[in-house]
Order: C-alpha cells, then sequence, then structure tokens
C-alpha cells in the first residue's frame, strides 16, 4: 500500500472491521459488488477476517453480511475525522493548538536577528546603524522589511558601497556588503600619473593628461609624470582629467639578506586544541579552548551553521583550532647559508620591482661576519638595474592647481 | 452475453488489435513476486493467508504462497499482496 493510499486513508477516515462467519469469500465479494471497496483484507484465522473500510461505507456493510451469514463487528476507528471529532471535546487542547500556533506565527514574523558581512571595522558600524535607521532591527515586522528598497536605500546612503545584498531567512536579515575598490571608486575621478619609485626616464607615452616630464629626467616616488590638470595656457575651458599613460624609467631595486648557520623551520608538533563559540541571536557562549594552550600556535576559525532551512535560525557555531607548531633548528654550512641567503636577497629584490621589468644588470655580493659570539653570519645584497613601467595614478586631493613648468600636452 | 457473442468480440477485437481485456478477457498482472492484479473477475472463491482463488471469464486463478492480503477488492478489480509461490490456471467454467 502506498503512501498515498494511506494518506488519502487518514484523511477521509476509515474503520477497522473484522467479520466472523463460514462464508466470508461471498461476503467479499457481495460487497464489492455493492460498491464498497475493502481493503487491507487479512485472514486472522479460518473462520475470520480482518479488513479496512472507510467511515462513510460502513453501515452499508450490514446488507451482505446478512446475505452471507456474516457477523462484522467494528475494531477501531482511524483517521482524522475521528482525530477531529475527539479533539472537539476537548478545548483546552483546541485553545492550546491556536495558542502555540499564534506563537510560533508572531515569532516567525519578527526578524530577530541581523547578520552583516563582507564589510568590517568602521564601515561595518556605518552600516549597522543605517540598517537601525532603515528600520531593519531585532524585533521588526518581517512585512514591513522590503529587501529590494533597502538596498537601494543603502547604496543611497552609503556612497562607498559596491553592492549589498539583504536576504530574509526565517526570523535571520543576513546583509552582505562590500565596499568600492579604490580602483573602483577613483575610475572615473580625475588625477595624475605620478611616479612608483625612484628611476631615469627613459619614454612617456601619455594616453590622457599633460605630460611633465621627458626622457632623460631624473624623478623621485610621488613626482607627477603625466598631469591630469590643464596647464598654463590651455583654453579656458579645459578641465582636469584623468591622466593616463605609461612611463619607462631605468629604476635600481636592492635587496639583502642575512643567516646563521642555524635554520630555524615552525612546524606543526600534531597537537591540537579546540574550542567553541556558540551564537544564538545576539548572545555568544564560549566552551572549550578559546584561549590558546600553547606558545607557538596558529589557529583556524571555521563558521558554521544548522543545514538545509534550519539555517535560517539565528545559530551559528565557530569551531576555533588551534594547532600547535614546534621549532626547528637545521644546521647549514656555508654554502647552504650563501644559497639560501643570495635567494631572500634575489626575491626582495625582485619584489620591488614592478610586475614585468626587463631586468638590465644583475649585481650580487655575498661574504660571512663573525660575530662577537663566535657565530657566523652570511649576508648577501643584490642590486638589480631593470627598465619598467614606474606610472601609477593618483587622484587629485584639492583644487585644481597647475603644475609648475607644465608643458602644453595632449589629452 | 451469449457464448457466441462473447466469441465474436474477442475475434473483432483481436482483427482491430484492440486490447483483449477492454472485451471481458482476463487480464493478470505480476509485479515481481509480491503483488498480483486481476481484472475483469468475477469474485473469490476462496481466500486464506496461503492461498488466493479466484473465479474469471477464462477459469479459476489459483495463487498459492504466504501471508497473503488482499490490498483492495472491486467488482472488476484485485489486487493480491504477498509472497506468491504458485499461480495456477484452471479449466474454464470450473468451480471450486
Amino acid at each position: 500500500m502506498g503512501l498515498s493510499e494511506r494518506l488519502a486513508d487518514y484523511v477521509r477516515g476509515y474503520v477497522v472491521v473484522r467479520a466472523v462467519g463460514e462464508r466470508l469469500p461471498a461476503f467479499l465479494n457481495l460487497a464489492s459488488r455493492g460498491g464498497i471497496e475493502l481493503r487491507q483484507v487479512s485472514r486472522p484465522g479460518p473462520h475470520a477476517l480482518v479488513a479496512r473500510v472507510s467511515a462513510s461505507q460502513y453501515p452499508r456493510l450490514r446488507h451482505p453480511a446478512r446475505r452471507a451469514g456474516v457477523r462484522v463487528r467494528l475494531v477501531r476507528r482511524r483517521g482524522l475525522p475521528f482525530v477531529l471529532r475527539r479533539v472537539a471535546h476537548r478545548p483546552g487542547l483546541v485553545a492550546g493548538a491556536v495558542v502555540a500556533l499564534a506563537i510560533m506565527v508572531a515569532l516567525y514574523s519578527r526578524i530577530w536577528a541581523v547578520e552583516v558581512d563582507g564589510v568590517t571595522g568602521e564601515q561595518a558600524e556605518q552600516l549597522r546603524s543605517t540598517l537601525l535607521a532603515l528600520g531593519l532591527q531585532p524585533g521588526a515586522a518581517r512585512a514591513a522589511v522590503d529587501p529590494r528598497r533597502l538596498e537601494q536605500e543603502l547604496m543611497a546612503a552609503i556612497p562607498e558601497l559596491a553592492w549589498v545584498d539583504v536576504h530574509i531567512r526565517g526570523s535571520l536579515a543576513r546583509v552582505e556588503a562590500r565596499t568600492r575598490r579604490d580602483d573602483q571608486r577613483l575610475a572615473l575621478a580625475p588625477g595624475d600619473v605620478v611616479a612608483a619609485s625612484d628611476g631615469l626616464v627613459v619614454q612617456v607615452v601619455a594616453a590622457s593628461g599633460w605630460p611633465v616630464v621627458q626622457p632623460g629626467d631624473v624623478v623621485r616616488r610621488g613626482q607627477i609624470l603625466i598631469s591630469g590638470r590643464p596647464p598654463l595656457g590651455a583654453p579656458a575651458d579645459a578641465q582636469p582629467v584623468r591622466a593616463a599613460g605609461v612611463v619607462y624609467a631605468r629604476t635600481w631595486a636592492e635587496g639583502f639578506a642575512e643567516t646563521g648557520l642555524e635554520l630555524r623551520v615552525e612546524r606543526p608538533s600534531g597537537h591540537r586544541a579546540r574550542g567553541l563559540f556558540l551564537k544564538v541571536g545576539p548572545w555568544q557562549f564560549r566552551l572549550g579552548a578559546v584561549e590558546p594552550p600553547f606558545v607557538r600556535f596558529r589557529t583556524e576559525i571555521r563558521h558554521r551553521r544548522l543545514p538545509g532551512p534550519l539555517a535560517a535560525l539565528p545559530l551559528r557555531w565557530d569551531h576555533v583550532i588551534h594547532e600547535e607548531l614546534a621549532l626547528e633548528r637545521f644546521a647549514m654550512d656555508l654554502e647552504q647559508a650563501r644559497r639560501l641567503v643570495e635567494e631572500r636577497a634575489l626575491e626582495q629584490a625582485a619584489s620591488r620591482l614592478g610586475p614585468t621589468p626587463e631586468v638590465l644588470t644583475q649585481r650580487l655580493w655575498t661574504w660571512e661576519e663573525a660575530t662577537g659570539e663566535g657565530q657566523v653570519l652570511v649576508r648577501s645584497r643584490v642590486v638589480i638595474e631593470a627598465v619598467q613601467d614606474i606610472s601609477t595614478f593618483a587622484p587629485h586631493q584639492g583644487p585644481s592647481q597647475v603644475p609648475p613648468d607644465s608643458p602644453s600636452g595632449a589629452s | 452475453m451469449a457464448r457466441s457473442g462473447k466469441r465474436w468480440l474477442a475475434g473483432a477485437a483481436r482483427a482491430l488489435d484492440l486490447p483483449p481485456e477492454a472485451f471481458g478477457e482476463t487480464r493478470i498482472e505480476m509485479v515481481g513476486r509480491r503483488r498480483l492484479i486481476i481484472e475483469n473477475h468475477r469474485g473469490l472463491l476462496a481466500f486464506s493467508s496461503r492461498e488466493v482463488v479466484v473465479d474469471t471469464p477464462n477459469g479459476r486463478v489459483a495463487v498459492t504462497g504466504r501471508g497473503f492480503v488482499i490490498e483492495a477488492i472491486r467488482p472488476d478489480r484485485l489486487r493480491i499482496a504477498g509472497l506468491i509461490e504458485e499461480v495456477r490456471l484452471g479449466e474454464q467454467h470450473g468451480t471450486v
């Protein structure tokens, strides 16, 4: 018997009957020909059968029972109509169920927790206070919260937001936001192309703005290379622009590293301590080793929620896992130490260059020095000379000013 | 309906490629070894937890096995559940 049939039986209501007699097959035939559908017919004994019949058809069993000479007795009643009939005689139970349902509806119709994600610090505080001003706070009516309208109002109230998503799940309001990255915010802002590092200018290519340096000039970090402000002599209606272009320059990057003949490395020891933050709505509980019991350690925090639709509940737990780190020491010979410091010095120098430098020369010095405590230090210094694009954008901060000695440029 | 009429109908059904059960032929459907459905039956002749005998226009159908329950019985359709061990078709128009 399938689930749908059982459900239909339960909703319609049925009775279980027991028939006793000699001519039970005849009783079944007569009943079915009379339009009475008997179901789940079993034979508990040689002269008895048990069957289900719908509550409405039960009285009609008398006729086939009499014709077949069978006695039919009602064993039990099952199904929703009988449950409702019983409940109707217990007003207290009905009232309790109604009150419980009303409480559930009332609880479900309110926002009980507001979570802000994606922004931190002052921006998160600003977002929270704006949400409060717009009416989204614990206790607010769910029906009064229009997520799309709230998103629009948040975007209008906080210009720094790149996007915001307000999502209501059950009694939890989750607000996820991202602030504009600097390059997005400044995408259309006027400004200058300035030097990202010191260098000797080799080539200037201005896409917009007015170049203020030329090949052969020595420039310092932060110096304007292509101005976004109109120079003297520019047409009266010229406006500040967003300068753009590339400026290639010879640059020098230096790296330095040193080490003793002992290498220290931190590795996980295998010992772990776990703690738990249980967050229920606005309350937070600490369970277990939330504070690390180790001297050297690294910490990982994993956020968890209940699965599926239960995730809408304002319940979250954060697993805090502290992993102990053991300090291991390795002895090196001079050759190994030299290789190590040279690699580190080169890495450091390379990190001070731009993303695609054209390396012209690379000079490397490595030497050993004895310390006063009888130890040996191996040191390395590297200087890389490279041609690279040193341009970077800097927005205008104050009122438009004409840069000194600016030649008239093409925009 | 007279026997000749039934024969004519059965012949017409075959000629027109129509389902014979639509013209009163018995249809027996067995689903695994746990369920048997008989359409166009004439009634139960015997029923116990180990045997069900059904009268049909095509003769008796005797089903033996264990734990039989008649899931539903209607004038035209009978559904039996239980562990089916054997299904036998008896002679046409026989009695039990």
